[in-house]
């Protein structure tokens, strides 16, 4: 039955009227429009409803709303405002790392999540990091590519950053 | 020639829209009193529909409407109807849908109509749908003396018989495929809605051919096609998949019942079992040599599973078995068998993957018997120019020797090591294999506009798949002699851009590019035609490009904007049209990959470490895009090579009909890729392109099969080669 459910999302409060059983995925797509985490599988196989839950990669077609409440929910739409992209985005983009676009979102999420803990990742880091997620159009290896440019530039950023 | 804009490596234009979730794909649409359908799927492989109740579902809440297969004009023989007519033909088959308030309001209201279905003998197998006496799916058969024959494709070139009899050895062999899914993640979604003061249907689909969908619906629902509108949304990974109609004519049919518009976006277990996968195939070939390894005869005997409908692709199986190479005579009898399995559509490549997997690992045990190194074997039969393709037109380029030995000289090939591997029950082993593909034109269309500011529209009815609206940009760029930046591209639907075919075959770069590139060259001759008054000259005198326009031998010059504002001021607008059918020759590309691979001797489990893939692209135009394209289709071979197959059980339905135990490469798998892009820019395509997105899924399962039997001397002639079928053929573990 629909009870009064706040959520926390991109760092906005919702209070909204959901079943607990409600899957995130629903809850973001329908109740709160935020359409840029996609669908794929509904089974929690190919990783493209990937959303972060306290800053860990979780498929939200497989989480029940009622287990989200309470803690910080981070969509794609939460990465960057409106207009800009976050590095990590620019680095998809320049790397050659999107074709389709439908795997994108949950697969920049699932790195931002690697790279939040693993500032520099190793390759193995990156792929199992990666394994969840599945990619039909790249082969992954210009995915992995982003990622690791991405490292090496914002870990220097941050080497630059520590010296100050 | 220099470019300035083709051949250059820019991230795709699309891809800010991708990163951020902003692309809206059909499940992000939601429409104004929109409601909701449910298809109810049959649990037989094979049965007669005897009786279809729909009352009870009727008056359930929030139901709309209900259709069953007499709601559709009668498919007819060998038409797929949307909905089962009379019987079904596969586990999956619709056979009624339903439109509701909500979701799950639709969902039980399809479990709540009743069929009686009459089971009938399920064909399982392509071998046992071809005896004489067995059950037929469809009551014809092309073939007099078997039953369940879709489609016959027979070549034949010189006389087999006689080149076998003059071999010095002949190799005889039999490979088999297995049925796959395509493995697009976004499932098939299709919306409708019909205006009511009109009649007139909007169909929003992921789909990729909005053209063939419109005449295809048109004939389904009886309606001209002036009254549907037919919208191509962006779509989430297709190859192949999303060709044919799929719930299309449900939700069209729904929405006209019930006045408003109806979503219905499939479950991933519906698209692994009823939305057109690839095919299994068994493929009987057989050899002829000459001492010196040069290739003679080549008969084959193949067998394309086509499921419950017509649709394999055993022409195109048939036109390719002969891979890259010189054959003096052929004798190529290729069958299209019905079966109950889901109906089979199209797949990346469509039969070349089969075709090159059996041949080229034919070739590997020709070249392992006859000692003969396997790249040299490749080199000495590749096809040289005007050399027989494609059942009977000239090779247009000598180009397929460069490949093998691009691919040979990159992997180092000469100084390869393969064997155990110390300390481990590894053994590394390497393959090589090649192959070839055709990509026709096709029905290609584009409009440019030139703006009065000096930009550019592009505007085509192709579906933008990954890269190929970059590449228009970068072709109009180039044409016009203006950064990219300045040129916007636009995928019109059925009413608002010209006809276009789908986006298969390789086709939209190689055949709507050089539609694009003509329509650029239209607009420059229109501002040519303004500007020759202006500049007083003629107006083939006047240039157009590196950001001016200028008379040929005039000092006076105006930049591109001021010339774009002079014509469309003085013309009332420059709007550049091509249009074209075909490009002569078709492109042909040839692909050559080099496995390495290692294999554990005790488990079975391969691993690939490095793939090397050599292709002939005639020319690159986004060469960041190009590797994409190829590294995305070498994968996608990998699984097929290794680890992807639908199995069924024995009452004829798929049991893992989904990606849980669909195993696609995950980036676990994923070797390191080398590409190596062959540009002889001879091509008839613009500026020398050729078709770039399926020749390099074509060799690999090959070079993975060629490269485990190096490791460990067992050759698989079934794919995938999963852990149990290579410790079977290693003698480790005991046939069934």
């Amino acid at each position: 039955m629909p009870e009064t459910l706040q959520f926390d999302v991109n760092g906005q409060l919702h209070e909204l009227a959901a079943s607990p059983t409600a899957r995130l995925v629903d809850v973001l797509r329908n109740h709160l429009n935020l359409t840029g985490t996609k669908e794929g599988c509904g089974t929690g196989q190919c990783g493209a409803c990937t959303v972060l839950l306290d800053g860990r990669p979780v498929t939200s077609c497989m989480v029940f709303a009622g287990d989200a409440v309470g803690r910080k929910i981070t969509t794609i739409e939460g990465l960057a405002p409106p207009g800009k992209l976050h590095p990590l985005q620019q680095a998809f983009v320049d790397h050659g790392a999107v074709q389709c676009g439908f795997c994108t979102p949950g697969m920049i999420l699932t790195a931002k999540a690697l790279l939040d803990e693993h500032p520099s990742p190793t390759d193995e880091q990156i792929r199992h990091a990666l394994a969840g997620n599945l990619c039909r159009c790249t082969g992954y290896r210009k995915i992995h590519d982003a990622i690791k440019a991405y490292a090496r530039s914002s870990g220097g950023r941050r080497k630059r950053g520590g010296k100050r | 020639m220099t470019f300035t804009a083709v051949g250059k490596r820019i991230p795709l234009l699309d891809a800010p829209g991708k990163v951020t979730g902003s692309t809206q794909f059909g499940a992000d649409i939601k429409l104004p009193n929109m409601v909701f359908a449910a298809v109810l799927r049959s649990p037989h492989a094979h049965a007669r529909i005897v009786r279809v109740r729909t009352d009870r579902a009727e008056k359930m809440p929030g139901v709309l409407a209900v259709i069953t297969g007499k709601d559709f004009a009668p498919a007819g023989g060998e038409g797929v109807p949307p909905l089962a007519q009379e019987k079904v033909r596969y586990c999956g088959e619709a056979v009624a849908a339903v439109a509701a308030e909500r979701i799950s309001q639709a969902v039980a209201a399809a479990e709540a109509i009743e069929v009686e279905y009459a089971p009938l003998p399920v064909v399982a197998d392509v071998r046992d749908a071809i005896k004489r006496g067995a059950p037929r799916v469809h009551a014809e058969s092309e073939d007099k003396t078997m039953p369940n024959i879709a489609d016959v494709a027979t070549i034949k070139r010189g006389s087999v018989a006689k080149g076998l009899a003059a071999s010095y050895r002949v190799f005889e062999s039999t490979f088999e495929t297995p049925w796959v899914h395509q493995g697009f993640l976004e499932p098939h979604v299709s919306l409708a809605s019909i205006d009511p003061g009109n009649g007139r249907i909007t169909i929003w689909t992921s789909t990729q051919a909005q053209f063939n969908q419109r005449s295809e619906l048109a004939r389904i629902l009886g309606l001209p096609m002036s009254r549907l509108r037919v919208i191509g949304l962006p779509v989430g990974g297709a190859f192949g998949g999303k060709n044919a109609l799929c719930v299309e004519p449900m939700v069209a049919e729904l929405a006209r019942r019930c006045g408003r518009p109806v979503k219905l976006v499939v479950s991933n277990k519906d698209d692994f079992k009823a939305t057109r996968p690839c095919g299994a195939a068994v493929m009987e070939l057989k050899a002829g040599v000459k001492r010196d390894g040069t290739f003679v005869a080549l008969h084959a005997r193949l067998l394309f599973d086509t499921g419950a409908y017509p649709g394999a692709q055993n022409g195109n199986g048939a036109s390719l078995v002969q891979g890259p190479y010189r054959w003096a005579h052929l004798d190529i009898r290729s069958y299209s068998v019905y079966t109950n399995k889901p109906s089979a559509g199209a797949r990346r490549a469509l039969a070349a993957p089969h075709v090159h997997f059996a041949i080229e690992s034919l070739l590997d045990m020709i070249a392992a018997e006859l000692k003969v190194d396997p790249v040299r074997l490749r080199l000495k039969n590749a096809l040289r120019a005007g050399d027989p393709v494609l059942g009977g037109m000239g090779m247009p380029f000598t180009v397929a020797a460069k490949v093998v030995s691009a691919a040979a000289e990159r992997a180092n090939w000469s100084s390869r090591k393969s064997g155990p591997v110390k300390g481990t029950s590894n053994s590394r082993g390497w393959g090589i294999a090649a192959g070839h593909w055709a990509t026709w034109a096709g029905g290609s269309s584009a409009t440019v506009s030139v703006n009065e500011d000096g930009t550019v529209s592009v505007l085509t009815g192709a579906i933008n798949l990954t890269g190929s609206h970059t590449s228009f940009a970068q072709i109009a760029a180039e044409s016009f002699g203006i950064p990219v930046s300045r040129v916007s591209v636009y995928q019109g639907d059925t009413d608002t851009a010209p006809r276009n075919d789908g986006s298969w075959n390789s086709r939209i770069t190689f055949g709507v590019g050089e539609a694009v590139r003509r329509a650029c060259e239209d607009a420059k001759r229109q501002m040519a035609e303004v500007l020759a008054e202006e500049f007083g000259a003629r107006p083939e005198r006047i240039e157009i490009g590196g950001g001016f326009a200028r008379a040929a031998k005039g000092a006076k010059k105006l930049t591109f904007a001021e010339a774009a504002d002079r014509a469309t001021d003085y013309r009332g607008a420059i709007v550049g049209r091509a249009a074209l059918s075909d490009l002569d020759p078709p492109s042909i590309p040839v692909s050559a990959q080099v496995a390495e691979v290692e294999v554990d001797r005790e488990t079975g489990q391969v691993r690939v470490l490095r793939l090397v893939c050599a292709q002939d692209v005639g020319l690159a135009i986004n060469p960041m895009s190009v590797e994409g394209q190829i590294e995305g289709s070498a994968s996608h071979g990998i699984g097929y090579a290794l680890s992807e197959e639908y199995v069924f059980g024995s009452d004829g339905c798929l049991l893992n009909d989904g990606f849980r135990d669909f195993r696609m490469p995950t980036a676990l798998d994923h070797p390191e890729f080398d590409v190596v892009l062959i540009e002889d820019r001879k091509d008839s395509g613009p500026y020398g392109a050729k078709g770039v997105g399926e020749p390099g899924l074509i060799p690999t399962a090959a070079a993975i099969a060629n490269a485990i039997y190096d490791a460990v001397g067992a050759r698989c002639r079934q794919l995938p080669i999963t852990p149990e079928r290579l410790l079977r053929e290693m003698g480790r573990v005991s046939r069934r």
